[in-house]
């Protein structure tokens, strides 16, 4: 079987593995590196429960070759509230994470991770998004419990608190 | 897993991806954003023996991935995502119905990695960018294993369902566009969707014309998502030149259109007959959002179609 090197970072780590060409980029985070809050929904790209942060960008990993992300930057949930050391999985939750428990953006949970990060890819590129680009926002993700409405509660909320607390940094 | 094993090759340049191409044959398939390839494969519906990334190929030395301008075209990269593309100021500006187009396709994160020379060569018929793409005269750069260039017009791009005018050696590497910002022009792209970000079970891009009194120059409709190939409307091209686009005329360009359509696709999103009737709605509402956008005056928006 062909195999291919993989050189990339993931959540601040420098990784090197050698996998089957066929490997996905979801396979490659949750069976080599153990990373499994990153999920596997339909492989087809529609569900958007393995969505990762690829150089900065939010992908479906189910529709990337692990080859594709060769000398890539990936961010997983496990990576959001980063530890001290420039690592992931610090243990204080991200104002996005945060907000989904308060607000109950989630039930059964299995959408969550994917969804928060697609909240992280727009309240990066929108501060003070509105509630239709919310709903935009996360179009790629489909959840079968909440009904999306706490979902976007939490979204909204975790906007206005990340404002606040930017701002709180800039007047310190 | 996949089934069946497949070599993979990262190319570092177009030409190298190229004489990859040549040399596979037919076993091999380029693969760009992969949105539509990689869950083919993971499907089972799509087995290629080689993969030729086109991803890696250097961004600085060997673009394939920008938008520029000259006087007349925007020129794109075939590697330019989706995301780009509706986002591109370049494009807003000077072409608005292709990041309108971009915006409608599918959602965020398929945006941010597809792309529009992968989303035309797949040539899915319910592939949002086909129906502009003829509507507004697009062109098809393409590069060959002996690095000989090539350029062919959209109306000859598409061949049949997923199927293109490419020979199997050829890479396309750019598509140029007529800019679209002229007075008394407007252009349009509208679609009939099962879902958000769904495929078209009809879209209509609409390009019309007006000439300096108001009355319409030229209008013309493509539709995408009912025949294998988009389908430009003659009808319609012919039958209002010099007339005013006014309710009535876009109440007439609608039943040119359902009389056009004639046994359009049928699936488990949409039978034949509604779609036939779809693509009297969405012409007219492709027309009366160009001309709108083009200046006329007697055209209101009407909520019912």
């Amino acid at each position: 079987m062909p195999r291919v090197t993989v050189k990339l970072r993931v959540n601040h780590e420098k990784k090197e593995v050698e996998v089957d060409t066929r490997t996905l980029l979801v396979d490659l985070l949750r069976d080599e590196f153990m990373l499994t809050g990153t999920h596997v929904g339909c492989l087809t790209g529609n569900c958007g429960a393995c969505t990762v942060i690829m150089d900065d960008l939010s992908v479906k990993s189910c529709t990337v070759l692990a080859a594709q992300a060769n000398e890539a930057d990936i961010m997983t949930i496990e990576g959001l509230s980063p530890r001290q050391d420039g690592g992931g999985g610090g243990a204080k939750l991200h104002p996005i994470q945060e907000a989904f428990i308060k607000h109950h953006g989630l039930q059964c949970g299995f959408c969550t991770p994917g969804m928060i990060l697609s909240a992280f890819q727009l309240l990066r590129r929108n501060s003070k998004p509105t509630e239709d680009e919310i709903r935009v926002a996360i179009a790629g993700n489909l959840c079968r419990c909440t009904g999306y409405q706490n979902i976007i509660k939490a979204i909204g909320a975790a906007s206005e608190e990340m404002r606040s607390r930017a701002g709180k940094q800039s007047l310190s | 897993m996949m089934n069946k094993p497949f070599e993979y090759f990262a190319p570092k340049s177009a030409g190298e991806a190229v004489s990859l191409l040549k040399k596979h044959g037919s076993s091999a398939r380029l693969l760009a954003g992969g949105q539509s390839l990689v869950p083919l494969m993971n499907l089972g519906l799509a087995a290629p023996r080689q993969i030729i990334d086109l991803t890696r190929i250097k961004k600085k030395k060997d673009p394939l991935s920008y938008v520029t301008a000259n006087n007349d075209s925007l020129m794109i990269g075939s590697m330019t995502t989706h995301s780009e593309v509706e986002r591109s100021r370049l494009i807003r500006k000077h072409c608005l119905i292709l990041s309108e187009t971009a915006a409608t396709i599918a959602d965020v994160q398929v945006r941010n990695r597809g792309t529009i020379g992968g989303s035309v060569c797949h040539a899915d018929p319910a592939g949002d960018y086909l129906a502009p793409l003829v509507a507004i005269d697009a062109e098809f750069r393409a590069i060959n294993s002996r690095m000989k260039g090539r350029t062919i017009s959209a109306d000859k791009f598409f061949r049949d369902m997923f199927t293109t005018a490419l020979k199997q050696d050829e890479l396309l590497t750019e598509i140029r566009v007529p800019r679209q910002n002229r007075p008394r022009r407007g252009s349009a792209y509208v679609k009939h969707k099962y879902v958000e970000g769904g495929f078209a079970i009809v879209g209509a891009a609409a390009v019309v014309s007006l000439n300096k009194d108001g009355s319409c120059d030229r209008v013309s409709v493509v539709l995408s998502g009912v025949r294998a190939t988009p389908l430009r409307l003659g009808e319609i091209e012919k039958g209002f030149h010099g007339k005013s686009l006014d309710e009535r005329a876009i109440e007439e360009a609608g039943q040119l259109a359902y009389e056009e359509v004639r046994e359009p696709l049928s699936d488990i999103h949409a039978t034949s007959d509604y779609r036939r009737e779809m693509s009297r709605i969405y012409t007219k509402r492709a027309i009366r959002l160009a001309a709108a956008r083009a200046g006329a005056r007697e055209t209101k928006k009407k909520e019912e179609g």
